[in-house]
């Protein structure tokens, strides 16, 4: 069962293809996992969520998500850009980062790990590896290790 | 001792010391003539005898007198048979005259003249002595031995084969040396004048030794005072004889008066005494040409027995000292070798000559300072001047200025000799002003002491090359150009085909899991086809982008062991092979060979892969592998392996056996057998760019035999990347 506290992570989902954040908030369900799931679409909302500036200042109170999910190939911003702001800002970066891409080129994981992504996966084909995926990333990163504290 | 002194001992004493100084001298003298030894002999002997008669003279003893005049017999001896022995040499009768004839003649002689030292002899050789006084001088007188006879005979017989021999000399040599020969015969005819005086006693002094003196100074003068005595006759005479070429002599009218041994050859005999306008009706002609040609006659023809001769006909005229035409030497010399040279020359010359006017290739003769100094035809065809206009050039004036540089370097180290030759392109101007691509081969000629002479330049038009190599060089770039946009299409459209692929499924699988229930039988159906149809759409593109990947992504070629290949493909198909219980059998060795190992794999795999799918129901698989080095095929002579994969499957028609190796062709429907169609295509595509063929031989329900030849090497240079 999940605690109190692994409930209400917020999991911060970055891809720009509609099709993929449905898939991935009905095999969250699936999983019946609780956390709350928000999606951003490209880079740039996803440096505004996470800064809380732009059309996320509302959110000003509320705490930065416990892990991302984060797509490489995205407009305007792509996932490597960003993943670079994020481990470079001294609070951002104490957040885990998982890229979950359907590229599988070794450039990038090379260099997505060398800019200090925390797993880099590739999206799974079917629904049901799918779902699996999510139970599994939940349970390590939210149940088995230990993520920073809180802050704002 | 008594002695008697008389006027007559004066020129006895002149004539021993003129002997001894003469004698001194020809000793002396550097040139070294032969029978020198035997006149020194001579005049010393004759001295000997000399001063012996004049002791003989002088004493009033009879004993003494006796042992002079006997003493005088040993010097006369000698005397005799040295003039003997010069005569010999003079004569040219050396041969003839070996030691031990020489001392066979000398040592009875000798032996005589030690007989008047016995007592028990001296009656044999002289006997009734006296000493008659003739006008107050008191001298020597004896009656003959018999000894003493046969002395006196040996003596005048070897005087007077001296005189036959000089004699015969007389008559036989040249004129020149007529005079010498005539003189000697003079001076040996005195001493036998004076012998003869004195036998019979016509005064009562002996002129024997003085007489013979005579003789002894007049040999000396013969060998000293005429100049050809620097060589004697003989030797002369020995020259014309052994001399390779011919020599004729002819009298004031023409005739033939001496011949040599080569001439002698060459005329066919001796011809003696023969005018020699009757024997050469040309030598009217060849005297006029030597008369104004100083000696050069002209050209004759004799026959040999090995073909035909040339001669150099030289003709010298000698007058006496009044300026009389004494003789004419007629001097026959075989130039044959030397006109076969020549011929040889001109040839040889006439070949160059052709070889380099008519090259191909443009051939230059080049000064050192750069000017034309000789050219053929085609290297003015190739910059547009003429002969003429290049002589007044120098290569410098027609090479392109960027060019010129690096091209006068590489003369430098020419001349130092760094390098033995070049050869780059450059560009000359042409005539019109256009640039003219060559390619120039220069080498240094130098002459016998290493100094350089001039260049040798070789020049080939190159434009075609150029052009071609500036072809190739802009199909390589945009085949590389066209390579990279097909690998780029190929991932793109395989990444950004495949995802929307994905969805299909996924939403798919979603469907059916979420609404398979409302959907019923039938709908589950329909989603289940479009599943597959994704699924096969997906390996389509893969397999197309593997395609294309072939020559996209090409590694170089390395030693690959196909056995080992054939091993790790046989571990991937191990679950397929368990399945269908089939069996891979190898025979024979597996050949090594240079490859892309990767595609070997490919290659390999998509085979076998066949093989073990395309089998008949019931019929478990069986592939047999074979390899083997096969001979050199085609034009490069490169040897080759040869494999054949050979299975007991369900075969095909030969007639579509071409087919089957186009991309996406299947034989068989999809429910029969799955498969892209792409399979033997890649593997085609993958033979053809290592340069070997792939053919398939089958009958339908009996089998299917691939065979793959490979190259055993690659071409150097030709790894794509």
């Amino acid at each position: 069962m999940m605690t109190n506290s692994s409930n209400s992570i917020i999991i911060l989902m970055a891809d720009d293809d509609a099709d993929d954040r449905m898939l991935a908030k009905e095999a969250l369900e699936e999983a019946r996992l609780a956390n709350i799931l928000h999606f951003v679409e490209d880079g740039e909302q996803l440096m505004e969520y996470l800064r809380r500036s732009g059309a996320y200042t509302h959110l000003s109170a509320s705490p930065l998500p416990g892990l991302i999910l984060l797509d490489l190939n995205m407009p305007r911003k792509d996932g490597r850009e960003a993943l670079a702001e994020i481990k470079s800002d001294p609070i951002l970066r104490r957040i885990p980062v998982v890229v979950l891409t359907t590229s599988k080129a070794e450039e990038d994981i090379l260099r997505t790990y060398g800019l200090g992504v925390n797993s880099f996966i590739i999206k799974p084909v079917t629904f049901d590896s799918l779902v699996n995926t999510m139970i599994t990333l939940a349970k390590y990163w939210f149940e088995i290790v230990e993520l920073p504290p809180e802050r704002k | 001792m008594n002695w008697q002194w008389t006027p007559y001992l004066i020129p006895l004493f002149i004539t021993v010391g003129v002997l001894l100084a003469a004698a001194l001298y020809l000793s002396w003298r550097e040139q070294v003539a032969p029978g020198r030894g035997a006149v020194v002999s001579f005049m010393l002997a004759n001295a000997g005898w000399a001063t012996g008669y004049i002791f003989e003279v002088a004493a009033l003893d009879l004993e003494v007198k006796k042992s002079w005049a006997a003493l005088e017999f040993i010097f006369v001896t000698i005397g005799v048979v040295s003039l003997f022995a010069y005569t010999v040499q003079y004569t040219g009768r050396d041969g003839w005259l070996t030691r031990r004839r020489l001392l066979g003649l000398t040592l009875p002689l000798l032996v005589i003249t030690t007989l008047p030292f016995f007592p028990q002899t001296e009656a044999l050789f002289w006997r009734e002595f006296s000493l008659p006084s003739v006008g107050g001088l008191v001298l020597f007188k004896y009656e003959f031995g018999p000894a003493l006879s046969i002395y006196y005979a040996a003596v005048y017989l070897l005087l007077m084969i001296t005189v036959i021999w000089l004699a015969e000399m007389y008559f036989r040599s040249r004129n020149l040396y007529r005079a010498q020969t005539l003189l000697l015969i003079l001076s040996v005819l005195i001493p036998w004048l004076g012998s003869a005086i004195d036998l019979l006693e016509i005064i009562p002094i002996e002129l024997g030794a003085l007489s013979t003196s005579v003789t002894a100074l007049c040999v000396g003068w013969s060998l000293v005072s005429f100049r050809l005595g620097e060589v004697i006759p003989v030797a002369r005479e020995t020259i014309i004889e052994v001399m390779h070429d011919g020599v004729i002599v002819l009298d004031p009218d023409q005739r033939i008066v001496d011949v040599n041994p080569t001439a002698r050859h060459l005329l066919k005999g001796e011809m003696l005494g023969q005018p020699i306008d009757q024997l050469w009706p040309k030598w009217p002609v060849l005297l006029e040409t030597a008369l104004r040609q100083a000696g050069r006659g002209g050209e004759m023809r004799f026959d040999h027995s090995d073909g035909r001769h040339i001669y150099d006909v030289h003709i010298s005229s000698l007058f006496d000292w009044r300026d009389r035409l004494v003789s004419r030497v007629v001097v026959l010399r075989d130039i044959t070798d030397r006109k076969q040279a020549e011929a040889a020359l001109r040839e040889n010359e006439e070949l160059l000559r052709a070889t380099f006017e008519q090259a191909a290739m443009g051939i230059a003769h080049v000064a050192l300072d750069g000017r034309w100094l000789r050219v053929n035809q085609r290297l003015c065809d190739i910059v547009g001047y003429s002969a003429e206009a290049l002589g007044t050039l120098t290569f410098q004036q027609i090479t392109h200025p960027a060019d010129l540089d690096s091209n006068l370097g590489l003369l430098e180290q020419l001349i130092a000799g760094d390098i033995q030759n070049y050869s780059i392109e450059k560009r000359y101007i042409h005539q019109n002003g256009s640039p003219v691509w060559v390619q120039v081969t220069t080498s240094l000629v130098r002459d016998g002491a290493g100094q350089p002479k001039y260049f040798i330049a070789v020049i080939e038009d190159i434009a075609e090359r150029k052009h071609g190599e500036k072809m190739v060089q802009k199909y390589a770039g945009e085949l590389e150009r066209s390579n990279r946009e097909l690998e780029q299409f190929a991932y793109i459209a395989s990444h950004d085909l495949k995802e929307p692929l994905r969805k299909i499924q996924t939403f798919g699988g979603r469907l059916e899991a979420k609404y398979g229930e409302a959907l019923g039988e039938q709908g589950r159906d329909y989603l289940s086809r479009m599943n597959n149809a994704t699924v096969r759409m997906q390996a389509l593109i893969d397999g197309l982008l593997a395609f294309s990947r072939i020559t996209t992504q090409a590694q170089p070629f390395a030693l690959v062991n196909l056995a080992e290949v054939l091993s790790e493909v046989l571990d991937d198909l191990a679950a397929r092979l368990e399945q269908s219980g089939g069996q891979v059998v190898v025979v024979g060795d597996l050949p090594s060979l240079e490859a892309d190992p990767v595609q070997m794999r490919q290659l390999l795999q998509n085979l076998l892969s066949n093989a073990l799918k395309f089998h008949a129901e019931a019929v478990p698989p069986l592939v047999t592998v074979r390899g083997e080095t096969a001979s050199a095929e085609g034009d490069s002579l490169i040897p080759m392996c040869r494999i054949t994969v050979e299975d007991n499957g369900i075969g095909f028609e030969q007639k579509d056996s071409e087919q089957i190796f186009q991309v996406f062709h299947r034989l068989h429907g999809r429910s029969q057998y799955e498969g892209t169609g792409i399979g033997l295509a890649t593997c085609r595509k993958i033979v053809e760019r290592h340069g070997g063929t792939i053919t398939a031989q089958s009958k339908p329900g009996v089998g299917t035999t691939f065979i793959i030849t490979l190259p055993q090497h690659q071409p150097i240079g030709d790894n794509t990347e």
